[in-house]
């Protein structure tokens, strides 16, 4: 059995407003080994990003709230951590890489700066010789030549940012890297060159990478576990295999596949997901999927479904209930 | 769509259950939610109230301007429910009767100066090139002259008298207004409903008014408040080089300063007059602030 | 062939910058039929949103010809021009930035109405509104929202909408499925398509993912730099690419499946600077095949099978 780094159990997050409380992760269970990389999928407000910031203990002051569960690193429980020894886990334990290469970088500093100013923060003692070799053999790991890191961000394209970016999430070769939709901003082609660095790297510094992400190609293409979130549930997870050639799957997951445009088909007419995602303020009874979903029963609007698993692969829907004896093709 | 059948019976007659509500019935709706606002709104209409119909309960001569100096420096009272200033006049008839020039003076100024500085602001940030060089550069004159100076020059030439008085404060605020619209302007030109407006054809004069300075509203809304508390106290500046209102006519600023002199022994001088430019500001402040809420939708809740 | 409904001659855009000339868009040359649309596709800084903005003379072209039913719109004086914007218009990427937020959904859509005078009386407009709402599948409860209470669908509805309300004989498109989550995507892209049957609209389609405008195009034209590198009906543009950077774009797209699981031969380098660029294929800097005979003169999209036209100096010949 391989080691477990990360691991959250029934974790619920809520932002309050005056007006409203948002549900925005509920009762939320996943798990990540040691150099495994987890593809989080879901839409816009599925709770992809706020799990992030949960696991960095980043969540809107005064406004976001952790309700419930533990999320443990290393053996940890982070949530009981203080914002002080919290300071000493981001950037070292845990690195974080956001969607917009364009505002996560400092206009007024050279790229160089910023990348030096991550190792200072974590490793006291080096010596500025120590530090400047280090940001030289960074910038060579992300592909950029070291001699560019006396330039300012303006000076860079959006795909070069973002490697400067990864440059400076993997500084202290953290044991996590949370990539928040890292790519979604870049071109394809740049996606590609970044997808297969992001990728590379890992592997050589075997660091475990939750990759967030609404684009189930960039999951398949590098991800050995995936979970698909709706209305801050995981209503599947298991492998890459179970998710794209497993045969039982939740209605949402058959609905986002069938969203995607297919470029081996010939045919015209995509197949979306009727109508839109749900309002997480006023969250449905039951099932959260039930008002989209095409396979709802009665079950679906009166009782939240548990997890079915079979070899791993999981599944929350009532579809795969004991009831029904066998197992339903999604 | 899914029930053909009713909809063919009623086919003739549309009915929408729906209705389009009018824009001014919205933004009121909003306005009146806001109840700072509203207290901002009843304050200043009792003081409008107040300073139209002062005619009717002060007379002016003998209650404003006459000057008894056996009644001087008479402290709250019954009959003088504010005290009497230097010259024995009673302060509330005064102060009551100022609003009448103050209120005029100040609202008109941000009348005339959020007019023209709108119009020059927005074609400037518009149509930028040389055009907007040309007005930048003349409102950049304009802003060097100190504020009195100007209207010294401009008093000085046209004559006295609270026409020209206005005019005068009025061109000393264009330039700073001209610069809030214009800067909205530049940032809100570039924003794709702009775009689609000229898609359909729509011409300059229905960009700038419809879709760009509604969109800027925030900004000069704040700064229009403010001009109108800057205006009092610039007013009393002017009075006390004679080029103001001038003596015996009350006003609020003017009447301050009169007073500097006796602070110290008479300190109850100034709370009249103070306390009503302040409840002033304080009024058109809070419309100000429910205003810009209330024209903004993305605010309702 | 019978004349197309629009089409470009030589078309090209340059903007004057500190550094030089940009060339947005450089001699591109297309037709588009009634009722066709026409894929654009490339990456960003490649042109593409600047033609689509030439091609309804929201920018005037620096030089060339867009021709609307045979017609030069670069020759239209300003009235005329007005006169047939209501036949040419625009669907922005961003469903935020391109609604007015201080007005309601009613407003948006009955603006272009009001301003070309299609329509005079207030019942006439607001039936006007409700049937347009209907047409892109809008609940009339909405006709008061204000956009920022909407969602992105249901926002890019109303700029479909807004579209529609002048019945528009062709539209560009620009990236309008781009910022979309992907069922949403594939809601608003059926719903275009059914738009275009039922009123015979002429699309142009502009987006950088080779696998949204596979589904919606008749024709896909692939820009880089400026210029077109190939252009082929949709079937043969995917079964047969021959310029080496759509090859590289087909390339690129992840694809949701584990068997296509590939990182090798990955585009390199990045676009250059579309500021006085070099003479020769733009291309060439980053072209795995590239050699010498690549940098210098000017190429031509030359016609390797019918309909199929390829800009390269090494392939389609």
């Amino acid at each position: 059995m391989e080691e477990k780094l990360l691991e959250i159990k029934d974790l619920c997050v809520e932002y309050k407003t005056d007006e409203e409380t948002v549900y925005a992760v509920n009762n939320l269970s996943l798990s990540i080994n040691k150099g495994e990389t987890l593809g989080l999928v879901g839409e816009t407000g599925a709770g992809k990003t706020t799990t992030a910031l949960s696991i960095m203990k980043l969540l809107p002051q005064k406004i976001g709230f952790i309700k419930k569960g533990t999320i443990y690193m290393n053996g940890q429980d982070i949530i009981l951590k203080s914002e002080e020894e919290m300071r000493k886990i981001r950037g070292k334990d845990i690195s974080m890489i956001f969607q917009d290469p364009m505002t996560s970088l400092n206009p007024v500093f050279t790229v160089g700066e910023q990348v030096a100013e991550v190792i200072k923060l974590h490793s006291e003692g080096k010596s500025k010789e120590e530090i400047e070799k280090r940001v030289d053999e960074l910038f060579l790991m992300v592909g950029l030549p070291a001699e560019r890191k006396t330039e300012y961000p303006h000076q860079f394209s959006g795909g070069m940012k973002q490697r400067i970016v990864i440059a400076m999430a993997l500084a202290c070769e953290p044991q996590l890297l949370l990539a928040d939709e890292p790519t979604t901003a870049l071109d394809v082609t740049i996606q590609a060159q970044v997808l297969k660095m992001m990728k590379d790297l890992k592997d050589k510094l075997n660091t475990a990478m939750i990759l967030i992400t609404h684009d189930l190609g960039v999951v398949a293409q590098t991800c050995d576990k995936v979970a698909i979130m709706y209305a801050g549930e995981i209503i599947e997870h298991g492998t890459a295999e179970d998710i794209f050639e497993g045969n039982f799957h939740h209605p949402y997951t058959v609905g986002l596949f069938g969203s995607i445009p297919d470029l081996t088909t010939k045919s015209k007419r995509l197949h979306p997901i009727e109508g839109l995602m749900p309002d997480p303020s006023d969250l449905p009874h039951g099932c959260r999927f039930n008002p989209r979903c095409p396979k709802c029963m009665d079950i679906c609007t009166k009782a939240e479904p548990r997890e079915y698993i079979s070899d791993g692969h999981a599944v929350k829907c009532h579809l795969f209930s004991d009831d029904s004896s066998e197992k339903k093709e999604g | 769509m899914s029930d053909f059948n009713t909809t063919a019976v009623v086919d003739a007659i549309p009915v929408h259950k729906y209705k389009k509500k009018s824009q001014a019935y919205v933004i009121w709706r909003r306005f009146k939610r806001n109840r700072m606002a509203m207290i901002g709104l009843v304050l200043f209409t009792i003081m409008l109230i107040v300073a139209i119909t002062a005619p009717l309960y002060i007379d002016y001569d003998k209650d404003v301007i006459t000057q008894t100096i056996s009644m001087r420096y008479q402290g709250p009272s019954l009959a003088h429910p504010f005290g009497t200033d230097h010259f024995g006049r009673d302060i509330m008839s005064r102060v009551l009767w100022g609003a009448r020039i103050s209120m005029f003076v100040g609202v008109g100024v941000v009348a005339i100066s959020l007019f023209i500085g709108s119009i020059l602001g927005a074609s400037a940030g518009y149509f930028g090139g040389v055009y907007d060089n040309v007005i930048m550069r003349i409102m950049d004159i304009v802003l060097a002259i100190p504020g009195t100076m100007l209207a010294i020059t401009i008093v000085a030439a046209l004559g006295g008298g609270i026409a020209n008085l206005l005019l005068a404060l009025g061109i000393e605020q264009v330039p700073k207004m001209t610069r809030i619209v214009r800067s909205s302007v530049l940032t809100l030109k570039r924003q794709d409903y702009i775009e689609a407006a000229k898609a359909c054809g729509t011409g300059n004069v229905r960009i700038i008014f419809k879709h760009i300075l509604p969109n800027a509203i925030g900004p000069i809304l704040v700064q229009a408040t403010l001009t109108v508390a800057r205006t009092i106290i610039s007013i009393a500046g002017l009075s006390f080089i004679g080029l103001g209102v001038l003596p015996p006519a009350p006003e609020w600023g003017a009447m301050i300063s009169e007073a500097k002199t006796q602070l110290m022994n008479y300190p109850y001088l100034v709370y009249a007059p103070g306390i009503a430019i302040v409840l002033t500001v304080t009024s058109l402040t809070l419309i100000g602030d429910g205003l810009r809420d209330a024209l903004d939708p993305k605010l309702k809740n | 062939m019978d004349t197309p409904l629009i089409e470009t001659r030589n078309l090209k855009k340059y903007f004057k910058t500190g550094r030089g000339m940009l060339h947005a868009v450089d001699d591109v040359n297309f037709k588009i039929a009634k009722g066709e649309t026409l894929g654009v596709v490339g990456e960003s800084g490649c042109g593409k949103s600047t033609l689509g903005r030439v091609m309804i003379r929201l920018l005037d072209a620096t030089e060339g010809q867009v021709l609307y039913n045979g017609q030069d719109i670069m020759k239209y004086g300003k009235s005329h021009m007005n006169s047939l914007r209501k036949d040419l218009q625009i669907i922005f990427q961003d469903p935020y930035a391109s609604l007015n937020p201080r007005m309601s959904v009613s407003e948006i859509i009955a603006e272009p109405i009001k301003v070309c005078k299609v329509l005079t009386g207030k019942k006439e407009i607001e039936e006007r509104v409700f049937e347009l709402m209907k047409t892109v599948g809008l609940a009339e409860r909405l006709v008061n929202a204000y956009p920022h209470e909407l969602d992105g669908g249901r926002r890019q509805r109303i700029g479909v909408a807004r579209a529609l309300a002048l019945n528009p004989k062709f539209i560009v498109c620009d990236e309008p499925v781009s910022a979309l989550d992907v069922s949403i995507q594939a809601q608003i892209l059926n719903l275009m398509m059914d738009l275009q049957e039922e009123l015979g609209l002429t699309y142009m389609f502009i987006t950088h993912d080779l696998s949204v405008v596979k589904h919606i195009s008749s024709e896909i034209a692939v820009m880089y730099l400026g210029q077109c590198v190939e252009k082929a009906p949709v079937d043969e543009l995917f079964d047969n690419p021959v310029h080496p950077y759509t090859q590289a774009l087909l390339k690129a797209i992840p694809v949701p499946n584990l068997k296509s699981r590939n990182m090798q031969n990955i585009l390199s380098g990045e676009v250059t600077s579309p500021i006085d660029p070099k003479p020769g294929c733009r291309f060439a800097a980053r072209c795995p095949h590239a050699s010498s005979e690549c940098t210098h003169g000017e190429l031509q999209l030359n016609e390797i099978s019918p309909n199929h036209f390829v800009s390269c100096a090494k392939f389609g010949k």
